[in-house]
């Protein structure tokens, strides 16, 4: 039998995508991730990135996205701001390139074990300017001790973010979302969620595990605005999931297994 | 007919012979309403097409039982280095043809509104080590025979010489086949279009360039693409080093996600054509 959920969702999907693309432009549905607000910052929106550092190495693949819709290297500046788990801006990285990806390595201070940060670029030439383009890039991690390792990369996933004297984000909270990780967590493994806040709300977390038995909720916690916390788990917890008001949570995941020899890092 | 436009097949690409990969798939509702029912229910068939035939032949119909998630590994099925698992969503009530020219429509496992595609975990293993990322094929993407591809080779940019990348697309044709035309695969150099390594390959199948330590160590700006089909660029990076050998993967952007969502099919549009019209004035 459908719930009300599946017939509302099968009553949009039977709309033409045409109609679907303008009904959603003009107003964002309450399952919308964003705000409404049109976004017009010409440094470019970024997603939330996790910065690494302890006995890890951690490089940003930045995209210098005017010279990629030009195909031509223009220059730009990269700057990448980081902030801490209370969302307090903590360190800022300026890398100039004109290169159409920048290699920029993440040399943070030795106290600052893991961070969020976000990119952004500003370009001489007003190339590239006339369309809002989002920060993606790739983060890749190495421990410090295996410098011929490859990095292990992940992509952007999700952000909206800028930063104007002070960081802001068109991400928004909204009713309650579970989501559910579709790994199959493993006993030999153990785990870290990395969970960021990209809202300018303080973000309630509760974190569960399922099981043929049912779920259960094992672990809660209150993010800051811009703020991030991360779960450790060991693989026997079950499946986990998560509930809160972000349309969509998913946190970076980083595997190690138990003898410590390797590691792996992907979204949740 | 509507809950299946949003609806995605799992794929597994053989892309070495020492490379298994598998996923894991679950049971589980990926993102819901707080109020949406979590579980569902489906059975998953694993179809896989030769590289010198237009059909595809069922290999296994995976059920979950009791269990909230199956597994799924290219190193369960004799499969040669080029094709790929494809596992379709099926509902549990259907019996899938052992040989069929098309691959059916998975069932979506969306439940509700709430956004997110229809992923699995697809994992690379590598001797004792292993990477994850959570991918999908869309089933609109798998309605188009002919395409183009564009990706940079951000995915390089920071290797190691030590390390080796395999840089692959994966293409899945849902409709039938009349033929196996060739298709190629290039990576060229950014800085001049020219070709610098190209591998021929068919539609249903991964393509597969390898990428040298050495040539990583240039860190020269190149791109990847296809004139022929569209597709998922994946790199998998790994170094040998016995107990200690390590993998890396990672899917590429594809050009429009370089956009602020309003912008997207207009920015994606012109970044292809800047680079594709290059290619067309250089050659």
């Amino acid at each position: 039998m459908l719930d009300l959920g599946s017939l509302k969702l099968k009553a949009k999907q039977s709309l033409p995508l045409s109609i679907r693309s303008r009904l959603s432009g003009l107003k964002p549905g309450n399952n919308s991730p964003y705000n409404g607000a049109l976004a017009q910052w010409d440094q470019g929106l970024s997603d939330y990135f996790v910065y690494r550092g302890g006995d890890y190495s951690t490089v940003f693949v930045a995209e210098n996205t005017a010279a990629i819709m030009n195909a031509r290297h223009l220059p730009c500046v990269h700057y990448l701001y980081f902030f801490g788990s209370d969302g307090r801006r903590i360190h800022e990285i300026t890398h100039e390139s004109d290169r159409f990806n920048a290699v920029i390595e993440c040399d943070l201070p030795n106290d600052i074990e893991v961070a969020g940060f976000i990119h952004q670029t500003v370009e001489a030439s007003a190339a590239g300017k006339e369309l809002t383009r989002q920060h993606r890039g790739y983060t890749g991690y190495r421990r410090k001790s295996a410098t011929d390792a490859p990095f292990a990369m992940v992509h952007g996933n999700f952000g909206s973010l800028y930063y104007n004297r002070k960081i802001a984000s068109h991400a928004v909270q909204r009713s309650e979302f579970v989501y559910s990780s579709q790994l199959l967590y493993d006993p030999l493994y153990r785990y870290e969620l990395m969970f960021l806040n990209p809202t300018p709300r303080r973000l309630e977390l509760a974190i569960g595990a399922s099981s043929e038995d049912g779920n259960r909720i094992i672990h809660e916690v209150s993010i800051d605005a811009f703020g991030h916390a991360v779960f450790e788990s060991g693989g026997d917890a079950g499946q986990l999931f998560w509930k809160s008001k972000l349309p969509i949570c998913r946190p970076i995941v980083f595997e190690h297994d138990d003898a410590g020899k390797t590691f792996d890092v992907f979204h949740g | 007919m509507g809950s299946q436009i949003m609806s995605d097949f799992i794929f597994l690409p053989k892309v070495h012979p020492e490379i298994a990969a598998e996923c894991d798939v679950t049971r589980l509702v990926s993102n819901r309403r707080g109020s949406t029912a979590p579980l569902l229910e489906y059975k998953v068939a694993v179809y896989s097409q030769p590289l010198d035939s237009c059909l595809w032949k069922l290999l296994d119909v995976a059920e979950f039982g009791p269990s909230l998630a199956i597994k799924l590994s290219t190193a369960d099925y004799p499969l040669e280095v080029g094709q790929l698992l494809v596992g379709v969503p099926i509902p549990l009530n259907e019996t899938p043809p052992t040989e069929r020219p098309d691959l059916p429509a998975p069932i979506s496992r969306r439940r509700d509104d709430a956004p997110v595609a229809e992923r699995a975990a697809i994992r690379f293993v590598y001797r004792r080590a292993r990477s994850s990322y959570q991918g999908d094929y869309p089933y609109g993407m798998s309605r188009r025979e002919h395409g183009s591809l564009f990706s940079m080779g951000a995915l390089l940019a920071c290797q190691s010489a030590q390390s080796k990348t395999f840089a692959t697309m994966v293409n899945v044709v849902s409709t039938p086949l009349s033929g196996k035309a060739p298709c190629t695969f290039t990576m060229r150099d950014c800085n001049g279009r020219a070709v610098i390594a190209s591998a021929s390959f068919v539609r249903n199948s991964v393509a597969i360039l390898e990428i040298s330590g050495t040539f990583q160590a240039l860190a020269k700006e190149v791109y990847f693409g296809s004139d022929d089909v569209i597709g998922i660029p994946i790199f998998i990076s790994i170094r040998a080093d016995g107990e200690a050998s390590t993998i890396s993967v990672e899917h590429s952007h594809p050009p429009h996600e370089y956009f602020w969502k309003y912008a997207q099919e207009q920015g994606g549009k012109r970044v292809k054509s800047a680079w594709m019209e290059k290619v067309k004035i250089d050659a």
